[in-house]
């Protein structure tokens, strides 16, 4: 029997000759929270579709706590909180009311308040929500995916649209139900939301995964970045190339810089090579290299090379 | 089964309290079909025989179903969709069929109350109760499950809930102006009166009639079944729990 509370395999969906899903694997184990990024159009979402069961998969194998999400949903969705990308609430109810419907109809729902309380809105329960803010309904959203206590939570963009504060204090409440054992799929365009949060990732680009693992995983093999400041008189085309590779010339707070991307070698001392490689050439040339920094790879890099290079 | 009736009940009084919450719902569910049924009886009272209003008080009772069960219904079923709140609830714990099933439960609750109302008003202006009151609840029931879904229809194929009204006056119009609900029976040309007599208010009011004291016909009965049957294919086709939009 599998321990993996989310299979996929071979995931291919279709919408007229658009094949929004091209063959993706992945599996979620009990209490793992996987991130799916991408841009717009991507699959993700559809991806999500598919394992919150409003779709069925047009080939491939799609489990869910091993059941079938779309032939099997009547008996799936107590067992699951879905988040969707977009909220869709009665405008005429209020916060109170919206929370005590979606508690009727589970079996064993978390209290009233509880809910409210883990979204910050036990001050708004009495305002209607067509009154709240774009942030303040993703957060009664997350409070109805929650409040039937579910096994495996859809987050699709959950944090779209709501401040600093309330995004941080989302996070904590992530991290505490997968804590609890709550297995979450979630889908994001802040990195730093997958950064943080994610035990494991997948990077997709045109419904197909292009990289997963742990993000470790994920940015090892992008190589270092090495960046400073194009001192000024130096003519672009005498700055040095290390490792082979020209230097990238972005400009930051209104200045040229100079990035260059070190891949190769071994990931412990290719950085160190390149660095003394660049001081030689700058103390050669005598010119001193203001704002330099050395860096692994980030998951901005990472997505950025498969987004822009594809 | 236990579960999708109680998601049902829950859907029906959310529905009941939001018609109360929302002036355009409250209009077409509760206050026009009220305002036609008055209009109507009153204008044939003052000028018609006792037979007459007998009649027309009969065919009130049928043409109550147009309101509640399609037009309103038919606009909040849209509406909901376009909005996500169809696919929201979809995502949560009750089923499709709750989630349906509890809003034409709401809009069949307000007719039936509707057909009570009127039904207890036409007492008072002399037109008796019904000797077989039976008929008269299978007739209301069975026509609201035909109107119902044939809201769904008709909100499958609309883009928006205004628009998804709009497209319900044609029906209303066929089922009241054709139907004899306040035409006589057999006003019209033989070849169109063939058609007015498959139409889906006509058994209805038949039945209704029926249950008043006109001759009952089991073709009425059949025919109810049939479209329910035809209405419930109809949905099913062309019901829609994503947007039309985008």
């Amino acid at each position: 029997m599998s321990t993996e509370t989310i299979e996929v395999g071979g995931l291919r969906q279709r919408y007229g000759d658009f094949e929004a899903v091209r063959g993706i694997d992945f599996t979620v184990p009990r209490g793992g929270l996987f991130a799916l990024l991408g841009t717009n159009g991507a699959g993700k979402t559809t991806t999500m579709e598919v394992l919150e069961g409003f779709r069925p998969a047009a080939s491939g194998t799609v489990r869910l706590l091993g059941a079938d999400p779309y032939r099997d949903r009547k008996a799936l969705r107590p067992r699951v909180g879905i988040m969707l990308q977009e909220s869709g609430l009665l405008g005429d109810l209020t916060v109170a009311e919206t929370v005590d419907l979606w508690r009727d109809l589970h079996k064993n729902p978390i209290a009233k308040d509880e809910a409210l309380k883990k979204v910050d809105l036990a001050d708004k329960s009495d305002t209607r929500v067509r009154q709240l803010s774009g942030g303040q309904k993703r957060r009664l959203d997350l409070a109805l995916a929650v409040v039937g206590r579910p096994e495996v939570l859809f987050l699709d963009e959950p944090t779209t649209g709501m401040d600093p504060e309330a995004r941080i204090a989302t996070w904590r409440l992530i991290q505490e139900l997968v804590a609890g054992g709550t297995t979450v799929l979630l889908t994001t365009h802040y990195l730093e939301e997958a950064e943080r949060l994610a035990d494991r990732i997948a990077i997709m680009h045109r419904g197909e995964i292009r990289i997963a693992g742990t993000v470790p995983e994920v940015v090892a093999g992008h190589g270092d970045r090495i960046a400073f400041r194009v001192p000024a008189n130096t003519p672009i085309d005498t700055l040095p190339r290390i490792g082979g590779t020209a230097p990238e010339i972005a400009v930051a707070d209104g200045l040229p810089t100079a990035r260059y991307t070190v891949t190769g070698g071994e990931p412990d001392g290719r950085a160190h090579l390149a660095v003394a490689q660049l001081l030689t050439w700058a103390s050669d040339c005598r010119i001193t290299l203001d704002r330099l920094s050395v860096r692994p790879a980030s998951l901005e890099d990472v997505f950025l090379s498969i987004v822009e290079n594809q | 089964m236990k579960t999708d009736l109680a998601h049902i009940y829950r859907l029906a009084r959310l529905d009941l309290a939001l018609i109360f919450r929302n002036r355009s719902a409250f209009t077409n569910a509760v206050l026009v079909p009220l305002l036609v049924a008055t209009l109507v009886t009153f204008s044939i009272r003052d000028q018609g025989t006792a037979a007459d209003l007998a009649y027309i008080a009969t065919g009130q009772i049928a043409m109550l179903v147009v309101f509640a069960p399609l037009v309103n219904l038919a606009g909040f079923y849209t509406s909901r969709r376009e909005e996500l709140v169809l696919k929201r609830l979809l995502g949560g714990p009750a089923s499709a069929t709750a989630i349906l099933g509890g809003s034409a439960a709401g809009a069949t609750f307000i007719y039936l109350v509707q057909v009570v109302g009127v039904s207890a008003a036409f007492v008072a202006l002399g037109v008796g109760v019904p000797g077989n009151p039976l008929l008269v609840l299978i007739a209301a029931l069975g026509g609201a499950a035909v109107f119902t879904l044939l809201s769904m229809v008709i909100s499958g194929l609309s883009s928006s809930g205004e628009i998804a009204q709009l497209a319900t006056v044609p029906v209303m119009l066929a089922c009241l102006m054709l139907s004899p609900v306040i035409m006589p029976a057999g006003a019209f040309p033989d070849w169109l009166d063939r058609i007015v007599d498959l139409l889906p208010m006509t058994p209805i009011v038949d039945l209704v009639r029926a249950g008043y004291g006109s001759a009952f016909q089991w073709s009425s009965l059949g025919l109810l079944a049939a479209w329910i049957v035809v209405a419930a294919v109809l949905a099913r086709r062309f019901f829609r729990w994503d947007p039309r939009r985008g």
